[in-house]
């Protein structure tokens, strides 16, 4: 939808500010209240849900035009999904998919970041998102003993994404998983080289025609491959390849699982066992990709409707996705299950989590703002008492790596995948 | 007019150059929120207030507001305090003025346990104060807007009762000490924090003001910005952190120990305004206010879909005379007592706790979350249309409020046979019962209507001017949201004592040279 399509919900945005806040039912008090990144850097009320309701209703009214400030406002915002979950647990609105169609409104009139038409650029030119070479995609699996599944025919893709692929610190998570995954007898394969981009995150930046192609060029390689599972450790893959697809009308015909749902699949069905003690407080973050944007896309092609006078409905209902059914149990029961690891939650949790800074493209167009985000989280984490913290996506890994190696923090930064290696 | 950049500088200075923006787009931002037309008597077609700011401020200390202020005196700007700013009141209503947004004003100064005192900044927003203070033992005042809203706003410069009114009052009630940065930037301490530097009392050794600082609809910021006060305490019976199962939409509480949540119903108006004046009279109720059929129809259910599907088994209809209550003991015995009180209160007046209605999900729960706070006001009155409005709103006894709902449904009839607002919901009033009644019962016969679409917008507009009118030919009082500002004023006031010559008057003392935006409260003399 064009964001003149979301002309209601931004009328109808009444500014309560919930979409600033962790749920009032959890409880915040003074400490880790605040759920959005974007306000809590900025303060001034347009760097909100709901002020950027406001400010693009100014603007499809013809009361502001595209300024510096404003593209400010429209690019300082991870597109997280705090604000369209807060908004939701009272609302019957979308704000991400406002935030969404504004951005794509920004691209088409050529109103764009300069970082990230660089960056948009390496993804044409070289399909990721790293500003890297294709030729170099392949190389963290060096070494490793793993099918080839451009050569040969398997049912287990597991699937790197461009930040694990070519983040050299990171590229650990991949070869661990592969490890994993082979000792759990999982008979595991990989793109290498050939692995392309998922398209997720060029399309939160605005820039939607990409995923087309590559969504095309992905599910065509997945038919020829044969794959039946594809297996992900970075979260904005996870939700492209189940969310964004599915919502572009390509939806994969084939299984989608996060590594940590895999994981945590292979310990019940007893094909995990953990015979090591790993003693560390942890704490864990969760991915919004994984968690609050990770529950399964929900078409609906309909037309709004008005009961009772003035109620608003759709015809057909319309079932709003509140992030209740995002991807919370599976990395905690895995944690839980390690021997040693004593797992202690932040505030601020599951659907109403702080995000780690880096989506929305900021970690590209303003690094500063990304690792302020992350340092905000990093002492969210430290006042729980664990020693490290743990996610479940690369680009969590990357940011909240780089604010501790700049603060000079101690705690340390896993992917969960490490400690599940460790304990095997 | 845009600031001259001189005293754009000026500002700037003060506050640093990432604390001040000119953007529109950022106005944009402080120039929205819903009801404006109704409010504004704006045209239907105009989202946005009439005017919009200059600029917009975060001032981060009193220091930095008082500065401001002198620079407004200077250049002849007028400034408006915006606490969380869910109210139109909190919005700059007229040219050249420029917005305070106090978000980095968000301090809880002092949680003073013993004397039951806590001192906040604006920014402490009511769901704050409270958590914090239950793990004290203690409880704050809560306002209908809810756990969002500004604590210090309501206490200090905007209405400010609530569905825990009935326990611990009308918010002008709770205010102790107050710091106020005046129009010309003098700094008052009012009450006893003006004589001795502590906070325990608004009225005095040192001078008492608060009739004029707020009186009963509060200034809106037209005489200044309160940047720190202290409000009343009282005790919690419940454990020190609240706690919920479930995730979202629908959060439900684990109702503490010696806590229980009630909707309780009646046959008829007259059988439930009876059982109102017993249960205010006895003083047994943690919190308790009406609980309308379609608001707690909305604010139980997860969204308008099942909230319509939820209308259409009557449930709710079959209780359509019903008010909520929370009840809270600090021992067995009270919590005993309390419950017994109720019972005997139902029996007397013929009233029920409806069975089938506490089997549906979150009912209890969603009628916890209100009355500990004011939550789930947002699912309760503005999913369903986007916005609301009032007719004939005031604050009196019961009685009045009974007749302002039987007036407020007579204006509205026409428009919601008509299909302009959410049907079904005639004779909706809220009550905030606070003082025995005697001279609280707040009430407010709500209308929802889509701010989307003209024609509901335009009723709501003529609908609200016209119960200004009716309020005042029926004599039901003054009310809150129709009767804020310069317009509603000028009509009101020969009938109640020419109360808005007086305003001005102290308008004028206090702001000499119109630095405080007049929106909500009137011009000077």
């Amino acid at each position: 939808m064009a964001l003149i399509d979301w002309k209601a919900d931004m009328v109808r945005c009444e500014r309560c500010s919930n979409c600033k806040w962790v749920p009032w039912q959890k409880g915040p008090g003074l400490e880790f209240a605040q759920v959005c990144p974007s306000i809590s850097k900025h303060n001034f009320h347009a760097y909100s849900g709901a002020g950027r309701y406001h400010s693009s209703l100014a603007y499809v009214t013809d009361k502001i035009g595209y300024t510096e400030g404003w593209l400010d406002i429209i690019y300082h915002c991870q597109m997280c999904g705090a604000c369209d979950i807060t908004c939701k647990t009272n609302r019957d609105m979308e704000p991400q998919e406002m935030l969404l169609a504004l951005r794509a409104q920004c691209v088409e009139d050529g109103q764009l970041v300069p970082a990230l038409m660089d960056v948009m650029e390496g993804l044409k030119a070289e399909d990721n998102m790293m500003q890297s070479k294709k030729a170099d995609r392949g190389n963290w699996a060096k070494g490793l003993k793993v099918k080839d599944l451009t050569k040969e025919k398997g049912e287990v893709l597991y699937f790197a994404g461009c930040r694990i692929s070519f983040d050299k610190e990171l590229q650990k998570v991949a070869r661990t998983a592969i490890s994993v995954l082979k000792k759990a007898g999982v008979d595991v394969g990989i793109f290498g080289k050939e692995e392309a981009c998922c398209g997720g995150r060029s399309y939160e930046m605005g820039y939607q025609g990409e995923i087309e192609s590559f969504s095309e060029n992905n599910a065509a390689m997945f038919k020829a491959a044969g794959i039946k599972k594809i297996v992900v450790s970075c979260s904005d893959c996870y939700h492209s390849f189940k969310v964004l697809y599915h919502k572009i009308g390509r939806k994969l015909d084939i299984e989608v699982l996060h590594i940590t749902e895999y994981i945590a699949q292979l310990i019940k069905e007893g094909k995990l066992k953990f015979s090591k003690s790993v003693p560390l407080r942890v704490t864990y973050h969760d991915p919004c990709h994984l968690g609050r944007l990770g529950e399964d896309w929900i078409p609906w092609n309909g037309v709004e409707k008005k009961v009772m006078g003035q109620l608003v409905l759709h015809d057909p209902p319309k079932v709003f996705r509140r992030g209740k059914y995002g991807i919370y149990d599976a990395p905690r029961e895995i944690l839980r299950s390690i021997p040693g690891v004593k797992l202690t939650e932040m505030k601020r949790i599951e659907e109403y989590s702080f995000c780690c800074g880096a989506g929305g493209g900021c970690i590209d167009s303003d690094p500063d703002y990304s690792l302020w985000v992350a340092k905000e989280r990093i002492t969210e984490a430290k006042t729980t008492g664990a020693e490290a913290m743990v996610t479940a996506c690369g680009w969590c890994e990357r940011n909240f790596s780089d604010a501790v190696n700049e603060t000079g923090d101690a705690l340390k930064i896993y992917d969960i995948i490490e400690l599940v290696e460790q304990a095997i | 007019m845009a600031l001259t950049r001189e005293a754009y500088r000026a500002l700037e200075d003060i506050v640093g150059p990432e604390n001040i923006s000119e953007e529109p787009a950022n106005m944009a931002g402080y120039a929205y929120v819903f009801m404006v037309q109704p409010y504004m008597q704006s045209p239907a077609e105009e989202y946005f207030m009439p005017a919009w700011p200059e600029a917009a401020l975060l001032p981060g200390c009193t220091e930095e507001v008082q500065a401001i202020q002198r620079v407004c005196n200077k250049y002849g700007i007028k400034s408006h305090a915006f606490g969380t700013g869910w109210f139109p009141g909190s919005l700059a209503g007229s040219p050249n003025t420029i917005t305070l947004d106090m978000r980095r004003m968000n301090r809880i100064v002092e949680i003073d346990e013993k004397n039951m005192i806590a001192v906040i900044e604006p920014y402490v927003a009511v769901g704050q104060l409270h958590v914090e203070c239950i793990k004290k033992g203690l409880r704050p005042h809560v306002i209908g807007p809810g756990p969002t809203t500004s604590s210090l706003a309501s206490h200090a410069a905007c209405c400010g009762m609530g569905p825990s009114s009935i326990n611990t009052s009308h918010s002008s009630r709770n205010i102790l000490g107050v710091e106020w940065v005046l129009s010309t930037g003098e700094l008052l301490k009012m009450g006893s924090l003006g004589q001795s530097g502590e906070w325990f009392s608004a009225d005095g050794p040192g001078p008492s003001l608060r009739g004029i600082m707020r009186g009963y609809m509060g200034s809106f910021g037209a005489l200044g910005t309160f940047t720190r006060i202290a409000i009343k305490l009282y005790p919690w019976p419940g454990p020190t952190k609240h706690e919920s199962t479930g995730r979202s939409p629908c959060y439900d509480p684990i109702i503490p120990e010696r806590m229980s949540s009630y909707i309780c119903s009646w046959k008829s108006w007259d059988d439930m305004h009876e059982a109102q004046y017993m249960i205010t009279e006895a003083e047994m109720t943690y919190s308790g206010d009406r609980a309308v059929a379609a608001w707690h129809g909305a604010m139980m259910t997860e969204s308008n879909q099942e909230f319509y599907e939820l209308w259409q088994k009557g449930i709710l209809q079959k209780n359509a005379f019903a008010f909520g209550i929370i009840l809270g003991g600090h021992s067995d015995g009270e919590i005993e007592y309390q419950e017994k009180c109720l019972k005997a209160i139902l029996e007397k007046t013929g009233g029920w706790i409806d069975e089938e209605l506490e089997k549906v999900p979150h009912a209890v729960g969603s009628n916890y979350w209100w009355h500990l706070w004011g939550g789930e006001i947002i699912k309760g009155i503005f999913r369903g249309t986007g916005s609301f409005f009032c007719a004939a709103t005031g604050d009196d006894t019961i009685d009045n409020a009974c007749f302002g709902s039987y007036l407020g449904d007579t204006l509205m009839k026409p428009y919601i046979d008509k299909g302009l607002f959410l049907q079904e919901v005639h004779n909706v009033w809220g009550s905030n019962l606070y003082e025995q009644a005697t001279i609280g019962s707040h009430h407010e016969p709500l209308y929802q209507y889509d701010p989307f679409d003209l024609e509901s917008t335009k009723a709501a507009i003529k609908l609200g001017f016209d119960s200004v009118g009716a309020a005042i030919t029926e004599g039901v009082g003054l009310g809150f949201f129709e009767n804020a500002g310069e317009m509603a004023h000028t009509m009101t006031s020969p009938h109640a004592h020419d109360f808005h010559k007086y305003m001005k008057k102290i308008k004028r003392v206090f702001d000499p040279n119109t630095a405080s935006d007049p929106m909500g409260y009137c011009e000077p003399e």
